[in-house]
């Protein structure tokens, strides 16, 4: 009888391995090679907002809470709560104890202050995109693990900004090798430790053997599984992929298509693909430049374009992934706040043409339309092949000219922000919607902003700032709906595919997943199989 | 071929010369004067040979393989290839045409301001043509695109400035053997202007290496030209050139290879005959050369 228990036991015990734990356990160790398609300016959060930058950061410097994808709730991070005050403009953050930075100093309020007050400092001239810029007044240390963060009013995005772009660097760290040189010698507290940067080449980071601080929603607790981790600068795409069929490295990012085609059916790698929120791949429409300053002209434009031929033709690997679908709206779908309901136009050249008859342009000898003498020519710049050639060749169809300039992306940038174009290339990744604030406000027209339609529409400022400071989501939601339906009504942007994150990794690589974003990788649960 | 001789030999009629000059040409250059001819075809007529519209789109159509309906396969926006690339033809020929005569149109004033009028003139201009001759020509191409702006306009005048400076020196050392000559000499003893010299004797006896240098100068500029294409500075999208088109080819050179493959042959094979070309009519308007006194 003790015998047959026994053997019971036994097979339980060696059973249970199979009843439903699928996968191996993680291996320690290993060496990750992964592929970036530029190099990083700094690495520094407080100061830096390039995505190269930002995606080694991501795995030295933490945030004091994130977003997690599954849900989109924001959960503790290096903060283990918060309140925050009835007028919105005061965040208290309790914070975690334990916390050290790599060079050996405590994490504590103190730190928190120097970091939000370093990201503000006008003279430091910080490019992080996402901040409170603005908003931010100060922070108060109330105790080593309580600080407070006063804004000048209040800011629905501060969060959402607080999970991507406000992450903890040491002050220790940036006092030692002064503000300027810290993006080179970059300390935080983060799963991995800066070990050396070759520029243009590579940047080097090694685990971080006292990390102990991940939040909940990663799988494990303690240090990081990889030893090392290399991201490799490769600019060429058919490089990277070059590099990723030899061997060299086990992921890369920004897949071309035609690669993606052909290795994803390959099993010796596995594509990943992070859906994108925010706003999509989009064209800033210029309003005040004739032709487009012509409500017609705009929205003929917007019934003009197949954007599902446009997607098929340029992204067509990509959709059975859910990737680089139409964009009908100034939001992608897996945004919070996207709103169907503004998805106004669809694909309609005979309604084009009546519009744009209807105001008085007339189709002329060459085919292309005229009004007053002016003929319809559009100008645009963009910096891939692709999408303006086959917009160039849909809006031929309905009477435009369109002239396109293919160049590097600082000439194209030159030319948005000195309005001579009248169409903008504008992807902007985010989780939040104030994303379009960044495009649509009257206050980001001219000077640094980005807002290329050059818009300066009270109707429409007036519902962003609402937006950007009220704290109920369900009306914050109304108020972006409302602000989505109307600028595509005055058709101020051309939405045209969504632009996500379509990545190869080897399929030696497990656990590799990317942020609520979409495009930031989490290299703390990843670790590689034999 | 109407060959400019000096006033000794008058009496020899200019089709019989020409027969007689294509009977000297060997078969490379034979091939290399049939290539040439056939590439002048799209020059003149940009779009009649193309079987289709080069710019016409044709999403159901992306990324075939050459077949009966499209010779040369179509590219990733279902383009037909070879209408595309005898549409870059004439791109590419129009670019070589315009800035050779650009050079020739420099260099003549220049090469004989400095060989005949020699000086302090000729000095400061041959200093000048050896600073920008110590450049690349690419490099120049790609100073003067920066200053002026891409497009095509634009890359003809880079190349037709930056190539200018070889065609000048020609210019100037034929004029200067010419300068030398005693019937130049008595010319002048009996009372003839500069001017008269100039177009009766000097130019002449310019055009025979003007040609030769040239037809070598068409194949520089169609590769200089195609550089700046490959780098997105001549002409913009969707006209059809050469270099745009390997450009274009790169990211799917590993499955669908033909969309670099045949303008990258094509840019080749018409450097290279133009190169032949070029050899040939050396050889054989240098004898020419040598007897015109």
């Amino acid at each position: 009888m003790r015998r047959l228990l026994l053997l019971f036991v036994l097979l339980v015990v060696l059973g249970l391995p199979g009843l439903g734990f699928t996968a191996a356990p993680p291996r320690q160790g290993g060496a990750l090679v992964y592929a970036l398609d530029g190099s990083p300016d700094r690495l520094d959060p407080n100061l830096s907002g390039l995505r190269p930058a930002q995606i080694v950061f991501f795995q030295i410097f933490d945030p004091l809470v994130v977003r997690d994808p599954k849900d989109n709730t924001i959960k503790p991070w290096l903060a283990t709560s918060w309140t925050v005050s009835p007028d919105g403009k005061t965040y208290t953050f309790r914070l975690r104890t334990g916390v050290r930075f790599h060079d050996g100093t405590a994490f504590d309020a103190a730190a928190v202050k120097f970091n939000f007050d370093r990201t503000h400092n006008p003279a430091l001239g910080a490019r992080c995109g996402g901040c409170a810029v603005g908003f931010y007044e100060s922070a108060d240390v109330v105790s080593p693990t309580t600080v407070r963060i006063h804004l000048k009013s209040p800011w629905a995005p501060f969060l959402d900004a607080a999970s991507l772009f406000y992450r903890m660097t040491s002050p220790a760290g940036v006092r030692k090798v002064g503000d300027q040189d810290f993006g080179r010698y970059p300390v935080g507290t983060g799963p991995f430790r800066f070990v050396e940067w070759a520029p243009n080449d590579h940047v080097t980071l090694d685990r971080n053997p006292d990390y102990n601080w991940a939040p909940s929603l990663f799988t494990h607790q303690g240090p990081a599984y990889i030893d090392r981790v290399t991201f490799r600068i490769i600019r060429e795409p058919s490089t990277r992929v070059g590099a990723l069929q030899s061997g060299e490295l086990q992921v890369t990012t920004a897949v071309s298509p035609q690669d993606f085609q052909r290795l994803a059916r390959d099993p010796r790698f596995r594509p990943i693909v992070g859906l994108a929120p925010g706003s999509p791949y989009n064209w800033a429409i210029n309003v005040t430049k004739a032709p487009t300053d012509d409500l017609a002209v705009r929205q003929a434009m917007e019934w003009g374009i197949n954007r599902d031929l446009i997607a098929r033709v340029v992204y067509g690997p990509f959709q059975s992934y859910g990737a680089y679908r139409p964009a009908y709206t100034l939001l992608s779908p897996v945004t919070w706040g996207y709103d169907k309901g503004s998805e106004l136009y669809r694909y309609n050249p005979a309604k084009a043409r009546e519009v744009l008859d209807a105001a008085g342009w007339k189709v002329g000898p060459d085919g292309v339309r005229a009004k007053g003498g002016q003929r319809l020519v559009i100008v645009f710049n963009a910096w891939e092949h692709g999408i303006p050639e086959l917009v160039q060749s849909e809006l031929r169809n309905i009477g435009m000219d369109v002239k396109i300039g293919i160049y590097d992306a600082l000439t194209v940038n030159e030319d948005q922000r000195k309005g001579e174009s009248h169409l903008s290339p504008l992807p902007g990744a985010r989780t939040d919607p104030d994303v379009l604030s960044a495009f649509l406000h009257s206050r980001n027209a001219g000077g640094g902003g980005f807002n290329f339609s050059f818009i300066k529409d009270p109707a429409l400022d007036r519902l962003f700032d609402e937006g950007a400071t009220e704290v109920n989501t369900a009306k914050r939601r109304q108020i972006y709906a409302e602000a989505e339906r109307y600028a595509m009504e005055k058709a101020y942007m051309l939405p045209i595919t969504t632009r996500d994150n379509v990545s190869l990794e080897s399929a030696k690589v497990q656990g590799l997943r990317f942020d609520a974003t979409g495009f930031f990788p989490w290299l703390y649960d990843t670790w590689l199989a034999p | 071929m109407a060959l400019v001789q000096s006033h000794l030999s008058p009496n020899r009629p200019r089709e019989r010369r020409a027969i007689a000059l294509l009977g000297r040409l060997s078969p490379g250059a034979l091939a290399g004067l049939v290539v040439f001819l056939v590439l002048c075809v799209p020059l003149i007529a940009p779009t009649w040979l193309a079987p289709y519209d080069p710019t016409a789109v044709s999403p159901n159509e992306i990324f075939q393989p050459p077949s009966f309906h499209h010779w040369l396969g179509t590219d990733q926006f279902g383009r037909d290839m070879l209408s595309r690339l005898i549409s870059g033809t004439h791109v590419s020929m129009s670019l070589g045409v315009v800035s050779v005569s650009l050079s020739v149109l420099i260099s003549l004033p220049l090469g004989i301001a400095s060989g005949y009028y020699r000086g302090a003139l000729d000095s400061v201009l041959m200093r000048l043509m050896d600073v920008v001759m110590a450049f690349p020509g690419i490099l120049l191409a790609l100073i003067i695109i920066s200053i002026l702006g891409p497009g095509l306009a634009n890359a003809m005048i880079a190349v037709g400035i930056g190539e200018a400076p070889a065609y000048t020196r020609v210019v100037r050392s034929a004029a200067l053997g010419v300068r030398e000559q005693s019937y130049i000499e008595a010319a002048r003893a009996i009372g003839a202007h500069d001017t008269r010299i100039l177009w009766r004797y000097v130019l002449p006896n310019i055009i025979q290496p003007l040609i030769v240098i040239s037809s070598v100068g068409f194949a520089v500029a169609i590769v200089i030209g195609s550089s700046l294409g490959f780098l997105g500075l001549g002409a913009q999208p969707p006209t059809a050139e050469w270099g745009t088109m390997v450009s274009e080819g790169r990211t799917y050179l590993r499955s669908q290879w033909w969309i670099s493959a045949f303008p990258g042959a094509t840019i080749g094979v018409s450097v290279l005959a133009l190169n032949i070309l070029g050899d040939a009519l050396r050889d054989v308007l240098d004898p020419r050369l040598r007897r015109s006194v």
